[in-house]
């Protein structure tokens, strides 16, 4: 199902949280709303719910308008931050809910809880309390519990929040499994630009209630519109654009203003290697598989992302050395 | 840090010893009462000169005070059925305002600050008012609003430690909210409803003011009965009676310790 958000605004108290907001979501892809907290991400998802009322614009499913709807037969699955599962029920029980609103026989909705635990790999837990589950495995059972009734549309709140790092990246690939393999249309809202990067198949970047970039996770990294996209997404050298070419590097820029350089595009040489820019390094940081190696270069401050082993010397703080760019495409941010 | 150890002790001890006096303090009358219960004496006199239970086989014999406590204890019922769903019934709306929550908080506890002498006067003009006559069905009323405020915190309490995202996961799976509330949000405060209904009862039960206002002639629940028995002959039979009641009174605090306890 394809869900279209039209001029969406939403005030609560006398504040504007969302301004415009418009998105357009191809049914079975992954969309991820990236903003930071305050952005209106969190809002846009509890519109879409049915939790929070807008004040104006609208939304479609499937061409069917969506915001006069009442939650409960709205046909969306949620997955709350914390999980939200029914402490008083067992895991089969709470993966049922959903069923038990839609009046599924008790065969029948045996099979699908049956066939929802083994989609997110927890084939028998159904008898367990809630309680006694991890929290990687507390997130499959509400996955479980959001699919069993197959919605029309899939939202997922800071999905992966609330998980350590190394469960994180196992559940990015999960999540992206299970919406791939059931071809559940999903918008997540997360302010992880990695995970944002990672899962989905468009990302919408959100800045005070307005989406600012929509596209997908290289186009937004690649290419950002703003200098707020080109910062939040990741280490960015903003760079004068002069006559059409980036300042220091001489790469052709379309547009003019500033353009953005990512870190990992620069690379590191010899000193008066021909073709490079001479900088001095300021400071370094080993980062494990990264090295971030600091430098100025004609009073212009650079991020240089290196790879250890790529470097014939390690360079130290007050070594003169060369900087140049790796080349491809360069465009200017529409906002400076 | 160390001196803070040091200091932890002494506080505590002061805290265990201000705890004693306090539950002397409020025990003490209690422990007068009890060996007097138990008296063979035909007067109230302190401390007994014979031992007897016979002060209870008296009561428990004789119709007036069988009356009383079977008076008492459904008037208890019926107020306690009202003050709990009336309670209940508030803490989850007071829960679900986004303003004027904290106004109308106020309000619902008032009636344990009124003068419950002020309670009794309000219902019976208002009963009179409204052409019909203040009654047994008056003090049942009277004693849910009383009773009220105290299962409204005790609900509130407990619906505190309740996740709103619950509810709202409960709605987006497809349910009404008459089913969210029979499904999830009322199952997870049960021991408190619960706990608050059997504290309403023991408020109800021995309830005195509005019972001796309110009560028709002739029909006197235990603690109007108590009053009227203590004020004629003064006999151990109301030690015996006070006995009884206080050993009804820890069995409900108990059993709504218990209710009350957290499941783990």
């Amino acid at each position: 199902m394809s869900v279209e958000i039209d001029e969406l605004t939403v005030h609560l108290g006398g504040t504007r949280i969302l301004d415009g907001v418009s998105l357009t979501v191809p049914a079975g892809s992954f969309a991820t709303l990236l903003g930071p907290s305050g952005s209106g991400k969190t809002t846009t998802l509890n519109v879409l719910a049915g939790f929070v009322a807008a004040t104006s614009g609208d939304v479609r499913v499937d061409g069917e308008p969506l915001l006069d709807v009442p939650p409960h037969r709205r046909d969306i699955g949620v997955v709350f931050q914390n999980y939200a599962l029914f402490p008083h029920l067992s895991v089969g029980r709470n993966v049922e809910f959903p069923l038990l609103a839609r009046k599924v026989p008790s065969a029948s909705r045996r099979a699908r809880v049956a066939s929802a635990l083994e989609l997110v790999q927890l084939p028998d837990v159904t008898d367990r309390s809630v309680r006694s589950l991890s929290g990687g495995q507390q997130q499959r059972i509400a996955l479980a519990r959001a699919l069993v009734f197959e919605p029309k549309l899939l939202l997922l709140d800071e999905p992966l929040a609330a998980l350590d790092k190394q469960l994180r990246e196992a559940m990015q690939l999960e999540l992206k499994r299970i919406q791939r393999e059931t071809g559940t249309t999903t918008v997540a809202v997360t302010h992880d630009q990695v995970e944002a990067l990672s899962m989905s198949d468009v990302v919408a970047i959100m800045h005070e209630g307005r989406i600012v970039q929509v596209g997908s996770p290289e186009e937004v990294y690649r290419r950002p519109a703003t200098r707020f996209v080109a910062g939040f997404l990741g280490e960015a050298n903003l760079l004068p654009v002069v006559d059409g070419r980036a300042a220091l590097f001489g790469n052709p820029v379309s547009g003019s203003g500033i353009t953005v350089l990512r870190p990992e595009d620069l690379e590191l040489t010899a000193a008066d290697h021909p073709g490079t820019v001479a900088a001095t390094v300021t400071d370094v940081v080993y980062q494990g598989s990264r090295l971030r190696v600091t430098v100025t270069a004609e009073e212009t401050a650079l991020v240089v992302s290196a790879i250890p082993g790529e470097l014939a010397v390690r360079p130290e703080a007050g070594d003169t050395i060369g900087v140049r760019h790796r080349g491809g495409a360069l465009r200017a941010l529409a906002d400076a | 840090m160390s001196d803070l150890r040091r200091a932890a002790p002494r506080t505590s001890a002061i805290a265990v010893a201000l705890g004693v006096v306090v539950a002397l303090f409020l025990l003490l009358p209690l422990l007068v009462i009890l060996p007097v219960a138990f008296s063979a004496d035909s007067f109230l006199v302190f401390p007994p000169q014979e031992w007897s239970p016979r002060w209870f086989s008296a009561v428990l014999n004789d119709p007036a005070w069988r009356d009383a406590l079977g008076l008492s204890a459904r008037i208890a019922a019926g107020a306690t059925v009202l003050a709990t769903v009336a309670g209940t019934a508030a803490a989850f709306a007071l829960r679900r305002l986004r303003r004027g929550q904290r106004a109308l908080r106020t309000v619902m506890l008032a009636p344990l600050v009124v003068p419950q002498l002020v309670l009794a006067l309000g219902l019976y003009l208002a009963v009179d008012d409204l052409g019909g006559r203040a009654g047994l069905g008056t003090l049942l009323v009277g004693q849910a609003v009383l009773a009220t405020p105290i299962v409204y915190l005790a609900v509130a309490a407990g619906l505190a430690g309740v996740d709103p995202a619950l509810a709202r996961a409960a709605r987006s799976l497809g349910h009404t909210w008459p089913s969210v509330l029979l499904r999830i949000e009322l199952p997870l405060v049960a021991r408190s409803v619960a706990g608050a209904a059997v504290l309403a009862f023991g408020l109800c039960f021995d309830e005195s003011v509005l019972a001796y206002y309110l009560s028709p002639p002739g029909r006197e629940t235990l603690p109007t009965r108590i009053w009227l028995d203590a004020s004629q002959s003064a006999s151990p039979a109301i030690a015996a009676v006070s006995t009884l009641v206080i050993g009804l009174a820890v069995v409900l605090l108990g059993l709504s310790l218990l209710l009350g306890r957290r499941r783990r």
